[in-house]
Parts: structure tokens; sequence; C-alpha cells
């Protein structure tokens, strides 16, 4: 599999995932919760970029 | 049409392949990964699957997961939210799990195989419990009972299913939800017994033979079954909601007194008539499993007529974890509640993965066909390399291949039997002298028994070649038993119950008495109740085996052997002919057979 089709297939996986995370909260008993999952989603991805890119690394690094 | 099945995640990752009418392959990631209860993402199984039905990723139609993420995702939401201000640390930690991985299985099953993410879907967890269980019953329509820890939401199910041409249709008719979860309970019971709860459960099952059903009221107080079948967990003793820690709550702790010590070993030998230097405090943690053995029969018995009565259907097939319990399996058979009994091979997560693919296939002409199944899906054995490991370079290699556990320096002597009869003649002979045999043939087991692929053998009337066993090759704890593998001719005269050609007889899913005359005979395969977990093993099933059952029939009057799985304590069950000689080489077992080869050790 070429890399942009590898690529694309990851975007169409995650897009097809959070669409089914709203859903299955919309249907569940607790619809309210659906304010507070793009919360985490933000929270989640902005962790995932701190963490392997070390972004916010020359901030850090002079408290240590 | 080809289904591929997937379960990872949680524990005992798996994959199954179902092509053209039937599963083809099945197993679990532990085999390969060599981590017991491995719950990574089964590459291996899944590569193995593949392999052994010339398939490729890109001829899947289907790539089915065991349960829905998302939904799941949802009650872990759901807990938290109902918890607040509590458990904020505990909710930081799962959502770190759940954002970073556990909720992309879609994306991580893309990566992996690299198929389209429109071929990935996901079957609700109880429903490929359901498929699990019908699929392969061969039953044209039955009740169906799962009963497990917990799936999305739902931990008990209730359901029908029926087969017709079109396909395969299940119907729900009840379910109960988290957290009134009968196997968490268990699990909980299980912790307190000393044990890691999601394993150690079997440990809980055998140490209730030591104890008296005696505080079955006490355990009615927080788990305890309803007038009309159904039942109830009292939430205030429990807490399911953090795994790392215990899953019961102080109040727990103030009706059931302080959980065992795990450090310290049980004193119970399941050798041994008569039980010594057995304290107050340990008769008291037997006493407790006893009667949490006893309020869990009453709650399946329940459920089962529940479900027969809501069904009106006359068979019954049981998953989920707690079908995992031979103990309420036989007792249930023996309830006269239902005309047929079915339990898959592997009916708790690990088994799971067939079932997801089971459930795609039932959804088509194709899957409407109830073929029956047998357990040997794994991957077979060669022994060809085996000689070039023995004879040159390749031995260290092999021998500190597993999880970087060293080999004792031994030297081993090839022999190669011309035909299967020699070689059983030689295993035969080497049983009766009291030697422990690894026995090794074809295609690996499904599921934690060995049946007659993968296991070890002794003969059952020599108690200090058992011993021997428990100490030299599976460091195993003296409370627990072996089991006995017998031909089904022989169990007609050996076991006392209603019924030897079950499914559950041949699969070691169930326990039965041992007839008090074969007592001696047989001592070293007998619970200290006089129960045995038989598999009856058919000609049709496994002739090689039954072969081997058969010469030990003539030559002592009973086709029984002493059967354990091939593994040592905290490894999965060997799965290829390296692995096996491995073993052979830094334990104490005394004959390797593998087909018809055969290795020993030289003194």
């Amino acid at each position: 599999m070429s890399f942009r089709r590898s690529i694309l297939n990851r975007l169409i996986g995650s897009w097809m995932t959070i669409v089914e995370a709203f859903q299955a909260i919309r249907q569940s008993r607790f619809r309210r919760l659906v304010y507070i999952l793009p919360v985490l989603i933000v929270i989640g991805l902005l962790l995932f970029i701190v963490s392997s890119t070390g972004a916010l690394a020359p901030f850090v690094y002079p408290l240590f | 049409m080809r289904v591929l099945g997937v379960s990872y995640g949680y524990h005992d990752a798996s994959a199954a392949l179902w092509a053209e009418g039937h599963l083809v392959a099945a197993c679990a990631e532990e085999r390969y990964s060599l981590l017991k209860h491995d719950s990574s993402f089964p590459r291996f199984a899944t590569r193995s699957c593949l392999q052994l039905s010339n398939t490729e990723p890109t001829d899947l139609d289907a790539v089915v997961f065991y349960e829905q993420p998302s939904v799941k995702f949802t009650r872990v939401l759901a807990s938290a939210y109902q918890r607040y201000p509590g458990g904020i640390g505990q909710f930081g930690r799962s959502m770190r799990t759940w954002l970073g991985e556990k909720l992309w299985v879609r994306n991580a099953i893309v990566s992996q195989l690299g198929v389209s993410p429109r071929k990935v879907l996901f079957a609700p967890h109880h429903e490929s419990h359901i498929a699990q269980a019908f699929g392969p019953s061969g039953f044209e329509s039955a009740a169906v009972l799962v009963v497990d820890g917990v799936g999305e939401w739902a931990c008990t199910t209730l359901a029908k299913a029926t087969r017709d041409a079109a396909g395969v249709r299940y119907q729900i008719i009840e379910q109960a939800e988290y957290p009134r979860s009968i196997g968490l309970v268990y699990a909980a019971f299980t912790a307190f017994l000393g044990f890691k709860s999601n394993s150690g459960e079997s440990s809980t099952m055998a140490l209730a033979a030591y104890g008296r059903p005696i505080f079955v009221d006490r355990i009615r107080q927080v788990f305890h079954s309803q007038r009309d079948g159904s039942y109830d967990v009292i939430d205030d003793f429990f807490d399911f909601d953090q795994p790392e820690q215990a899953l019961f709550t102080q109040r727990f702790v103030t009706l059931f007194g302080t959980p065992r010590d795990f450090r310290r070993p049980l004193p119970f030998s399941a050798l041994d008539s008569s039980q010594r230097n057995v304290s107050e405090e340990e008769r008291y943690y037997a006493d407790v499993a006893a009667s949490l053995q006893q309020v869990l029969l009453e709650i399946l018995l329940g459920l089962a007529k529940r479900v027969v009565a809501l069904s009106g259907e006359t068979n019954l097939c049981f998953s989920g974890g707690v079908a995992l319990n031979c103990v309420c399996n036989a007792a249930l058979m023996n309830a006269g509640v239902f005309d047929q009994f079915f339990i898959p091979p592997d009916p708790g997560d690990g088994g799971a993965a067939f079932g997801a693919a089971y459930w795609r296939a039932a959804q088509t002409s194709s899957g409407a066909i109830g073929r029956p199944i047998n357990p040997y899906l794994g991957a077979g054995v060669e022994t060809r390399r085996l000689k070039q490991i023995l004879d040159g370079d390749a031995l260290d290699e092999c021998l500190s291949h597993p999880a970087g556990l060293r080999a004792q320096s031994v030297r081993c002597r090839w022999l190669e039997q011309r035909d299967e009869d020699a070689c059983i003649d030689h295993v035969v002979e080497a049983l009766l002298q009291g030697k422990i045999v690894a026995w090794v043939q074809g295609r690996f087991e499904l599921g934690p028994r060995a049946l007659g692929n993968r296991s070890l053998l002794v003969h059952p009337a020599h108690v200090e070649s058992v011993r021997r066993l428990s100490t030299t090759v599976k460091s195993h704890s003296a409370f627990r038993p072996y089991a006995l593998s017998m031909t089904a001719e022989a169990a007609g005269k050996i076991l006392e119950t209603p019924c030897i050609t079950a499914p559950a007889l041949k699969w070691m899913q169930t326990v039965w008495p041992v007839q008090e005359a074969f007592g001696e005979a047989l001592r070293g395969g007998i619970h200290v109740d006089g129960t045995t977990r038989p598999q009856v093993c058919t000609r049709e099933e496994n002739p090689r085996f039954w072969k081997l059952l058969s010469r030990i029939g003539e030559a002592t009057g009973h086709a029984v052997v002493l059967n354990t799985s091939l593994n040592e304590r905290s490894m999965p069950i060997v799965s290829t002919s390296e692995l096996a000689l491995a073993m052979f080489t830094r334990t104490g077992i005394d004959l390797l057979a593998i087909d018809n080869v055969l290795v020993t050790k030289i003194p």
C-alpha cells in the first residue's frame, strides 16, 4: 500500500471512529456527555502533539 | 466469503479466520508472544491464521472486532461522570489509554493488515459471544446464555437464536447491564481469596473443593438470585471502576474480613485424602470459596431456567468467561432444565474472536451452516528443524528463546520411529514406568485446555510421578487438581455422568464424580472431592490420541491418562516443536514425543 493511501486510510479511520463515538454517546442514557467528548479529544490531541514533537521543551527545560 | 475475527485490548487477544462456510483457523496471541493472557494486537495470531488458509489480507471480505470500542468508551465516560468529583486520577489514566490507543481499533487494524477502513466492522461484545456459542452448536434453534465480566454495557445476556437458509438470527430477550456483573463479582472474590483476578478464577474453583458452603447466607447479602431467575449485585460492596485496585470496597472487607495474603501458600493438597496443618483462617477462605461456588450455581441455574422459559427453546448454548466454571457447567447439565447443552471451545474472550467472525458470516446464507467445530485450529507442528537443532549450532538459539529462560545443560537423544504404532508403544511403556511424557502432535488447541495435541501425560496410578510433575515441570500449586483424558468407551464405566457424548465432556468443560472403584487406580487425576474434569476422547475427533489411550487401556485395563497442558508456570501452552524442545530440556520431562519423533535425555 502506498504511503499516501495509508495516510488517507488512517484519516478515514479516525473520522469514522470519532463519528461512531459521538453516535454511541447520543444513543446512550448520558447524552450530555456529547459536550464533554470534544474537550477530551482536543486535550488528547494537544497531549499527543506536545509529547511527540517536544514543542514545549524550550519552555519546560528551564524549570528543571 | 472470508472473515477475520479479532479480539484484543483487555485480555487473551486472539484471531480467527472463517472461510468458505467454516472456521479454518483460530489461535491466541499468547502462543506466539509467550506472554500469558497477552492483550496486545494479535499480529502473530493473525499472520498464522492467514498463512494456514493461504489468504492475503486483501482477500478478506471483512475484519470484525469482538466489541464496539466507541460504546465501551461511552460506558467509561459515563462511569466517571457518575463518580465525579471522585476518581479524577483514575479518570485521567483511563482517558490517556482510551484516547491514545483503545478507541482507535479501526486504525490499528488498518495499519496492521492494510485493509480498507470500511472493511472493519464492530460486533457488540455479547453478540460475539452469542454467535460463538450458537454458530458451531449445530442446533437449528436454541436459547443462549452469555455471562461474563462486562462487554460494552451488558454483563449478562439472555437470547434466542435460530438458523434458516437465509442465515442466523439472534433475538436478545433481556440483558443485565454494568455494574450488575456476575463475572466481576467472581473476580472480586478471586482477588479477596489471594488470586489474580481475571486469571486466577480457576484457583477459586479448585479451592472450593476443600471448603464447606457455610457462608452462603453471607454471600447472598452481596450477590443473590431472585425468584424469577434474575439476580442482584449489591453495589456498595464492589468497585469495578478502578481495576488497578481491589474490586471490592471497605464494606465488603467489614463483612468478609481481611483479604488472604497472596504470598502465603495454601496448605491443601489435591493428592492427599486428609488435609493436614490447615489453620482455621485457611479453612475460612476455602469455606468462602465453596459458598461462593454454591451461590454462583443458584444464580446460573435461575438464569438457565429463565432463558429456557422466555425463549421457549429446549436446547441451551452457554458462553462468556463464566462458562469456564466447570463445576457449575456440570451442575447445569444435571439439572434437567434443557435437552441439549453446548459450550464452545474457549467460551471466554479468547474465543470471542471466532465469535466475531461467525457474527458476520451469520448475516449471509453461507453462515447458516452449523458445521460442528473441532478445537484443533492452531498451527501444526513440524519436526524437520528439530533434528538440525539437536545436531547442530541452533540448539543454544532454540533453548534460550522463550522469555529468556535458560535451559539445563542436558544432552538429548533423537529417536525417530518408523511408524505411529511403534511410537505409541514406546510412549505407553514410558508412562507405565512412571515417566512424564510431553505429547505433541498436529495443530494446537484453541483455548486454555490441552486436549491431546499439546499435553503433558503421566499415568495417574503413579502418584509420585504426579508430585514430580508438579515440582519439576509445572511448579503447580498442590491444591489445584489435574484432569484425566479417557476414551469414550472407558468413560461410561469410570464417570458418574448422564451423558458421555456431550461436547462439554469432550473439551474438559465439566467436572464429574469418578466411580469409587477407580479411586486408587486413577488417584493422580482425581480431586479431593472425588471428581475429575474429564476429556472424553473419541476416535473421530482425535484418532491418534484415542489410539494412545486405547493402548494404555489394553495394557492396564483402564484407557485413561492424566493430561495437563504443556506449559510451565506463568507461561502459555507451547505451540511449536522448538518451544516444546526448549521446555523439555529445562524441566523434568522424561520423554518428548513430537508426532513420530521421540527425544530422550541422556543421563
